[in-house]
């Protein structure tokens, strides 16, 4: 089965857009990196009940606390719209030199660049910079784009014989080409907003499926994670289970019980996704990449995934797997996509039990923002260290999950080299 | 040595984040006030001495009229051997549900004032439970006002319940007295015991006047003694002076002016539509 994967990860990595993909995750992920470091720095000391900012009671203790926490907000929306704007550039960039390995003075790029801007800004639910940057969020869009706009680029650059710079020619054909892509996306927007089909149109309508009844099962619990995991494989980063736990009101009446009684063995909901997913499916972000992080560190001797590993080591301790995501990439690597779906479920499962069979309590208290993963388990149960030790346990049991899956980066990367000479 | 650093250095402040953490967690948890809203958030509206369960029917019939809904409206007496009698409806689906809390002895006076806040916290005690609800807001009219008061200072949990809005109208918190200077007993043991009243309260006490001086029964002088008690201890103390037709102390509660104020801040719903949200922030 190994070899198969290889094998198909091999097929892939011939293809013209998925070398243009990748080569442009790599050429972002050291501004990816930076921007989820001041992220992480923002949520655990400038996020109200950020871990930090309680422990040290940041709000009071530090002058100009409030403008310091915008202005690191602001920046971290305007680095991430960035880096999904980049991401339109390169792949349509990529793309275009792969295919037609012309120069052609960046048309590509800043065609692509232009078309995602307009389309995330005009098919945003309003006008509103935290929304944007939400839509920005979704790294699919700009790649789907680049790679279209890369693609019709070289088909144009085929037909013509004249080379597509900035001549007269091409500015006139240039002149054409953006006129007509403003009006599109000005149909399109118009569209979607006579339809009010936003691009998140699909998750909202998965959610109402999910969201069924008034408190989620183990069975719902496990799909959401599933979905929001596929959504994050392919790029489309989103918060899809922390919306869906925040619908059932199965937490809020836990605490009130935890207010009146204080007893943790006897919660009416134990399961919810606060108890499963945040406690035991999540640990790292999505898809565990603590985990992920943590075995190509002791196992992987490839340099780039060392450095990648090592640098977002820290960041996948506070949850952040973004950066680790596009180092690797983990995104639309088939390698990694199966142990990506089943190490947040077989975790899940083991907290499952653990709770079922009252070997922890569930955790239910409320926790600081953005504590660290492994921890949350054990504040959430007010201290269990069962808890802990199952937190510990998943994530181990999640390394094992990825350990045959990562040791093949090395057997890829060994025979990409071999291909060459052979 | 440089590579066991950082394991270390991590490892360390993971321990330390866990420690104080967990701290946190606990004390969060300790002095936790039910962060849970009910979706049940009634109106408690408590009558003035000599005055009856029916009260408030006017003021709620006109608040009715003005927001265009129809808010159910239950009345209940408590009688001097703690039983309950209750009459109209209670429809936790709409908007605001009003609870009339009056009490079979309504007779004016100190004395009098502590015993109808106990039978008070009696009522809302069994209410509560009753009813399901965790937080409200309330009305005091008159010696209503006081009772709340002390229903605040001696018996309110904040651990188990959460009061969003007072308002007091035309309540005497130093009684008939016009001088300040003079404090009654009440007064003086509203304040020595405020500091039990909930930080997060948000109090309107409304004053009407007839002339300069009162409303013909209440003394404005008394009614703005009210800022002894509440005024650096709640979250918001505002003193709103109504004058004008109806302002006698009795048609105090359906004065025009007085049900506009209860909607705005009380039911916070406002007449006119809001201009729509400007989304681009400066």
């Amino acid at each position: 089965m190994t070899s198969q994967l290889i094998k198909i990860t091999k097929k892939l990595y011939k293809q013209n857009f998925y070398q243009a993909i990748l080569s442009a995750l790599w050429l972002i992920f050291p501004l990816e990196f930076v921007a989820v470091t001041f992220h992480i720095i923002y949520e655990i000391c400038f996020h109200r009940n950020g871990i930090l900012e309680v422990i040290l009671n940041l709000h009071t203790n530090l002058p100009g606390f409030y403008v310091i926490s915008y202005l690191l907000k602001s920046t971290n929306d305007l680095t991430f719209i960035t880096i999904s704007l980049l991401l339109a550039f390169f792949t349509a960039e990529n793309l275009f030199e792969l295919r037609s390995k012309l120069s052609h003075e960046h048309l590509a790029g800043i065609t692509s660049l232009f078309i995602y801007f307009l389309l995330i800004v005009e098919t945003a639910p309003s006008l509103d910079f935290p929304q944007i940057t939400e839509v920005a969020g979704n790294l699919l869009i700009p790649i789907v784009i680049g790679l279209l706009t890369g693609y019709g680029y070289s088909l144009l650059a085929k037909n013509s014989h004249i080379k597509l710079t900035v001549s007269y020619w091409a500015t006139n054909r240039l002149i054409i080409i953006f006129s007509l892509l403003i009006v599109l996306i000005g149909a399109i927007s118009f569209i979607v907003y006579q339809t009010q089909l936003f691009p998140n149109y699909l998750s909202q309508q998965l959610q109402n499926l999910i969201q069924v009844g008034n408190r989620p099962s183990f069975w719902k619990i496990i799909l959401a994670t599933f979905l929001s995991n596929i959504g994050h494989f392919f790029g489309v980063i989103n918060d899809f289970t922390t919306t869906i736990g925040n619908h059932f009101s199965s937490g809020t009446v836990n605490l009130a019980y935890l207010a009146d009684h204080h007893n943790l063995w006897k919660i009416p909901y134990p399961i919810t996704l606060h108890s499963l997913y945040d406690s035991y499916g999540a640990l790292g972000g999505n898809g565990m990449l603590l985990a992920l992080a943590g075995t190509i560190l002791m196992r992987v001797k490839n340099q780039r995934a060392r450095l990648v590993a090592g640098l977002s080591f820290t960041q996948t301790l506070f949850d952040q797997g973004e950066a680790l995501m596009i180092g690797i990439p983990i995104l639309f690597n088939p390698l990694f996509l199966i142990p990506f779906l089943v190490a947040p479920i077989v975790s899940m499962s083991i907290g499952y039990l653990a709770i079922v069979v009252h070997l922890v309590p569930a955790s239910a208290y409320v926790i600081p923002y953005a504590t660290p993963s492994i921890l949350r388990a054990f504040l959430g149960t007010n201290g269990n260290f069962g808890a802990l030790f199952i937190s510990l346990l998943s994530l181990v049991i999640s390394g094992l999950i990825y350990y045959p899956f990562v040791s093949l980066i090395d057997q890829l990367t060994a025979k990409k080299e071999d291909d060459p000479h052979a | 040595m440089l590579k066991w650093l950082r394991p270390l250095v991590l490892l360390l402040l993971i321990g330390l984040l866990g420690i104080f953490g967990l701290r946190w967690t606990q004390q969060n948890m300790r002095n936790a006030i039910p962060s849970a809203n009910s979706r049940v958030s009634p109106i408690i509206l408590v009558p003035g001495s000599s005055a009856t369960q029916e009260r408030f029917d006017a003021m709620v019939n006109e608040l009715n009229n003005k927001t265009k809904t129809t808010s159910s409206l239950l009345k209940v007496t408590v009688h001097t051997d703690n039983h309950l009698s209750y009459s109209g409806t209670f429809e936790p689906g709409r908007s605001h549900p009003y609870i009339v809390i009056a009490f079979e002895n309504n007779d004016d006076g100190y004395s009098n004032i502590k015993k109808q806040a106990a039978w008070f916290n009696h009522a809302m005690t069994i209410l509560s439970t009753r009813y399901h609800f965790n937080h409200f807001s309330a009305i005091g009219h008159s010696n209503g006002g006081l009772v709340l008061t002390r229903y605040l200072e001696k018996y309110f949990n904040q651990q188990k319940m959460r009061i969003n809005t007072l308002m007091t109208i035309a309540s005497p918190y130093n009684f008939s007295e016009t001088n300040i200077d003079k404090r009654t007993q009440m007064l003086t043991d509203l304040i020595h015991d405020n500091k039990k009243i909930p930080s997060n309260l948000v109090m309107y006490s409304v004053a009407g006047t007839e002339n300069y001086n009162n409303d013909g029964t209440v003394p404005f002088a008394s009614v703005e003694a009210g800022k002894y008690i509440f005024q650096k201890q709640a979250k918001n103390y505002t003193q709103i002076t109504v004058t004008g037709e109806d302002t006698t102390h009795h048609d105090l509660p359906q004065n025009g002016e007085i049900v506009s104020l209860i909607q705005q801040y009380v039911l916070h719903i406002s007449d006119t539509k809001q201009r729509p949200d400007v989304n681009v922030r400066h």
